[in-house]
Parts: structure tokens; C-alpha cells; sequence
């Protein structure tokens, strides 16, 4: 798979994409936000900063990265076809799959750069006993961005236009970043908990951002929440937590393949 | 590469049969010019060579053997689409690096490339601040660098000025004599028809005709026009020129206007040998390509 134009795209996205004013402007409030929290955390008399600080970073990646995630991917292969520069790509010694494979890692790397300087705010103005503990956060962060970076390249490859792209990844980010949780409350409450405990696991496990939520929560004991609510939501396994994101991670991209494997015009 | 054959290539996108079993071959040296009116299926025929577009039944053979569009395949392909256009954020030298790093060109040749294709000055501008014709410019020295087996070129004409044309046409000329594949479809077929080794009208996704430009002319056979000067004898010879079928003859101010068809040209060339050696300067005028190609599409 990894021949000349394949490193030469990877390298060319990446670029692209750190340059990206809409990417640098985000990781810039991504970090500004997170150095906020960490100061604020590390003023905070008779608790243990982590436990302020490692819960609102979470909430903070459960927001900014997935739409970080989602404008890096949303216009990989459509916006290509809008500038119509995506045939000449094509006729190029590249497969379809591995054109988007590339996309996807150039891309990838781009928005480990973006979470690393977004969390790298956070730690630098964390309490040195913290900085591990954040930087823990980088790598499920990391998973979650790709997530939403996986799914932002299959829109790119469905959609026809730039603007279709961007509508369907905000409708996406509203639904997985806010009414996915509101949704599975609403189910409750109208059910009045007719629904069984296990189901609502599963469902906040449907959501990349939930099973993260859930994931670095559990690890800064801040589940105690959740359980407040009469919510008791098991952490799966470590195996069962990899096959999640890897399917996340792999899922819309064989969806973005096949799409481009059925298409017959690229223009 | 010394041959591409094309054999029975049908495609349909949807209810739309794009092209319906359509053959064609070029051979070494061969400069094939796609004629055709929009929608005829040119454009679909260059993206099946380049894998853009898969076609439900036929073959694609190189140099006699059955082939699949690969990478291995595309390794020697070189393509220049209509309108071409490059990453936004990219200058000129960096679209040339970039292509050459994927075709493993020397990167010594990007100044030079940038040189010839008159690029030079504006080297370090983004090539979004470029205008259509100067894209288009940036996309010859593209495959000036690339210097594939085979070249297929969408509209190559679009935007480009007289030295631009230039370009274009020193680039096919130097491929003719090279002995490399070259393809394009165009609308400019007049301009390009002296750059052109065969022409293929295609229409309703079949070919209608595939020859060379002259071939073509005499295939059609439509009246060639030779403009004489008056000559003392002139009526012994319209009395000559009568006696040739379907031909026409006007004098206009000083001029004598001769209308036939191509296989009289040699019995008119020699009905003025015999009268009109008195007023040696004639014109010969060929049919128009865009007159045959009218014809051909009617037919």
C-alpha cells in the first residue's frame, strides 16, 4: 500500500491541515480553555486539583475534539471533487482506498498535533503531581478525535458538496456530543426506567463520545455522578474498549471506500 | 507502452448508455484527437483509461496483453483534466515538487520546467491567486516533468493564450516524434488538427468515424476551393472545368473561384497547366475539419 504517492499525500495533508486557520484557531481556544481549567483547578483550596481538573478536561475534549475531528475530515475527498482536483489524484498511482487511507493518517496526525497542543496547555499550568494524570487524557482523546475524524471522511466521501458535508458533521456533532445523552435521559424518564440498566450501557457505548466519557471518568473516579443518578455503567473490558474504537476508527472508512469504489464520476 | 488497445468498452451510468461498444487502438507515435459533440462520450472514454470510470464489459489491452487499470498501469500514465486545478495552498513549485516526489522525477528539472512553461516569476505564488490560463500552464509542465508513455488531455486548450498554445503544441509534436501515446478530446479540434496524427469523432457513445484528418477529408468528400488569378484563356478553360462533375466555377473581381470535389483537384491542377500559365499564383482552400466533422455527425 505504501508507495510514493501515498507518503507524498500523507505528508501533504498533514501540512495542509496544521495550517488550516479553523484548526489552529480551535486548538488554540482547546488550549487556552484547558490551561483555564488547570489554573483554576490548581487555586482551589482542600481538594485535589486532578479531581477538578481531569473531569472538566474531559468535558472539554468531549467538545472540542470531535468537532476538531469532524471539520478535518468533513472535506477530504469532496472538497477535492469541488476543486476538481480529485481526478488528477486519481489518475495518479493510488488505489481509491489507499487515497483515503492517506487522507485519514495525514489528517490524523494533524489532529494529534491540535489535542497534544490543547492538552499541552492544560498540563503546563497543571500542578506537576497532575501532569501525568493529563497526560493520560492524550491518548482515549486521541481515539475519540479519530472516531469523529473516521466519520468526518465518510461524509466527505457521501456528500456531493462542501456544504452538504458540513451540515450532515454539525447534525453529527449535535447528535453524538449533546442529544445522544439527552436522548438516552428523555428514554428514561418517559419510561420511567422501564428501560433496563444494560441497554442504556450499551447505548452509551454506541457513542464514541459516551464510551470516552465513560472511559476517563472511571479513571478519575469521577463516576460517582452518574451512580448518583441511579446509573450504574460497568466499564467493559479493555479488549471490549479496543474493538469499540477500532471499530469506530475502521467502520466509516470501509463505508468511505465502498462509496468510492461504486462512484463513477468524480466531478 | 508501445500500444493501447481499447476493445468493446460499453458504460451506462443509470438509464444513460455513455458509450456502447466502442474499440479503438493507439499505437506509438500516434497524437489521436477525440472529437465529439458534449455528451458524446470523450471525457468518459479518457476516465477509462484512467481508471476514473469502470466499464461494464470490454477490455483494455497494452501492448497486446489484457490489463487492469493498477497502479502498476497508472505508473505510466500522465493526465492534464479539463479547467485543471491544484491544492489551494500550494505555489507552483511546490504542485512541481509534490509531483515529482510521487513520480520519482528529478527535482532539478522543477526551475527549468518553470522556465519553459513561463512560470518562472510567479514560482512562489499560491496557485489559487493564478488565472485559469496560467493553471493550465502550471499543468503542461506537470507533464512535461511526469514525460509518461501516455498522456490523456481533457479540453487542453481551456484558457491558454497564443504562447501557451505554443507550448501545448511543441509538447505533442516533441510526444509525435518521441514516439509516445498521446490522447485528448477536444472542442479546438481546427487548432489542433496539425498536432493531431488521427482523429476520432465519437457521438451518442459510438464512434462514428476514426482516421487521419486527411482520410477523413476525402472520405467525406466535400468540395475543395481553389482561388486562381484571371488567366487570358479563361474561357477554354471553365470549358475544361465544365466537363468535371459537381464543380462550380465564379470569377470574382480578378479571381477565379473553383469549386470540386477532392478527386477532381488533379484534373482542375491540370486543365490550368494548359490555360492559365499566364497567371501562375492559385490557392488551394481543404475543407474545414469542422465542415468534415459536421458531415461525419450528420451522416
Amino acid at each position: 500500500m505504501i508507495g510514493p504517492v501515498f507518503n507524498a499525500l500523507l505528508i501533504h495533508e498533514y501540512l495542509e491541515r496544521v495550517r488550516d486557520r479553523w484548526i489552529i484557531l480551535i486548538s488554540i481556544l482547546f488550549a487556552a480553555l484547558g490551561a483555564g481549567v488547570s489554573l483554576y483547578a490548581q487555586n482551589l483550596d482542600g481538594v485535589d486539583s486532578i479531581q477538578i481538573a481531569g473531569p472538566s478536561l474531559v468535558t472539554l475534549a468531549t467538545l472540542f475534539v470531535p468537532l476538531v475531528a469532524l471539520i478535518l475530515g468533513h472535506d477530504a475527498i469532496v472538497g477535492e471533487r469541488e476543486r476538481n482536483t480529485l481526478p488528477l489524484l486519481l489518475s495518479l498511482p493510488i488505489s481509491r482506498t489507499e487515497l483515503i487511507v492517506a487522507k485519514m493518517l495525514g489528517r490524523t496526525a494533524a489532529l494529534c498535533t491540535s489535542i497534544t497542543i490543547g492538552l499541552g496547555g492544560a498540563m503546563l499550568l497543571s500542578a506537576p503531581d497532575g501532569r501525568g494524570q493529563i497526560l493520560a487524557l492524550i491518548g482515549p482523546t486521541i481515539l475519540l478525535g479519530i472516531a469523529f475524524l473516521s466519520m468526518g471522511v465518510a461524509i466527505s466521501a457521501i456528500a456531493r458538496r462542501v456544504t452538504i458535508a458540513v451540515n450532515i458533521a454539525v447534525v453529527l456533532w449535535f447528535t453524538f456530543v449533546f442529544f445522544f445523552d439527552l436522548g438516552l435521559l428523555q428514554l428514561m424518564v418517559i419510561t420511567e426506567g422501564a428501560v433496563s440498566n444494560e441497554l442504556i450501557h450499551y447505548l452509551v457505548l454506541a457513542n464514541p463520545a459516551g464510551l470516552y466519557r465513560l472511559e476517563m471518568l472511571t479513571y478519575y473516579n469521577a463516576d460517582m455522578f452518574t451512580n448518583e443518578m441511579g446509573i450504574s455503567l460497568a466499564m467493559p473490558s479493555q479488549t471490549i474498549r479496543l474493538l469499540l474504537w477500532s471499530l469506530w476508527a475502521i467502520m466509516p472508512l470501509v463505508i468511505a471506500s465502498w462509496v468510492m469504489q461504486k462512484r463513477q464520476s468524480f466531478r | 507502452m508501445n500500444c493501447i488497445e481499447i476493445e468493446d468498452i460499453s458504460v451506462s451510468f443509470g438509464d444513460f448508455d455513455a458509450l456502447q461498444k466502442v474499440s479503438l487502438q493507439i499505437e506509438s507515435g500516434d497524437v489521436l484527437m477525440l472529437a465529439g459533440p458534449n455528451g458524446a462520450g470523450k471525457s468518459t472514454l479518457l476516465h477509462i483509461l484512467l481508471g476514473l470510470v469502470l466499464p461494464d464489459s470490454g477490455k483494455i489491452k497494452v501492448d497486446g496483453k489484457e490489463t487492469t487499470i493498477d497502479n502498476a498501469y497508472k505508473k505510466n500514465v500522465a493526465y492534464l483534466p479539463e479547467a485543471v486545478n491544484f491544492s489551494d495552498s500550494l505555489s507552483a513549485y511546490s504542485v512541481l515538487k509534490f509531483f515529482a516526489r510521487v513520480r520519482g522525477s528529478d527535482h532539478s528539472k522543477i526551475d527549468e520546467t518553470l522556465r519553459q512553461v513561463g512560470l518562472a516569476k510567479a514560482k512562489h505564488r499560491k496557485v489559487h491567486t493564478y488565472s485559469c490560463g496560467m493553471r493550465q500552464r502550471l499543468g503542461l509542465g506537470v507533464l512535461i516533468m511526469a514525460d509518461s508513455p501516455l498522456l490523456v488531455l481533457d479540453e487542453p486548450t481551456t484558457g491558454l493564450d497564443s504562447e501557451g498554445i505554443s507550448l501545448l503544441f511543441e509538447m505533442l509534436q516533441q510526444r509525435r516524434t518521441n514516439k509516445q501515446l498521446t490522447l485528448f478530446a477536444t472542442h479546438d479540434f481546427g487548432l489542433l488538427e496539425r498536432r493531431a496524427s488521427k482523429m476520432c469523432i465519437i457521438q451518442n457513445g459510438q464512434i462514428k468515424a476514426i482516421d487521419t484528418p486527411d482520410n477523413l477529408r476525402s472520405a467525406v468528400n466535400l468540395p475543395t476551393h481553389i482561388r486562381f488569378q484571371a488567366t487570358a484563356k479563361l474561357q477554354q478553360f471553365s470549358e475544361l472545368i465544365d466537363q468535371l462533375s459537381s464543380t462550380k466555377i465564379t470569377l470574382e473581381n480578378d479571381q477565379l473561384l473553383v469549386e470540386t470535389p477532392r478527386h477532381n483537384l488533379a484534373a482542375v491542377m491540370s486543365a490550368w497547366r494548359d490555360f492559365g500559365t499566364d497567371a501562375p499564383e492559385f490557392r488551394i482552400m481543404e475543407p474545414e475539419l469542422i465542415d468534415v466533422y459536421e458531415e461525419l455527425l450528420e451522416r
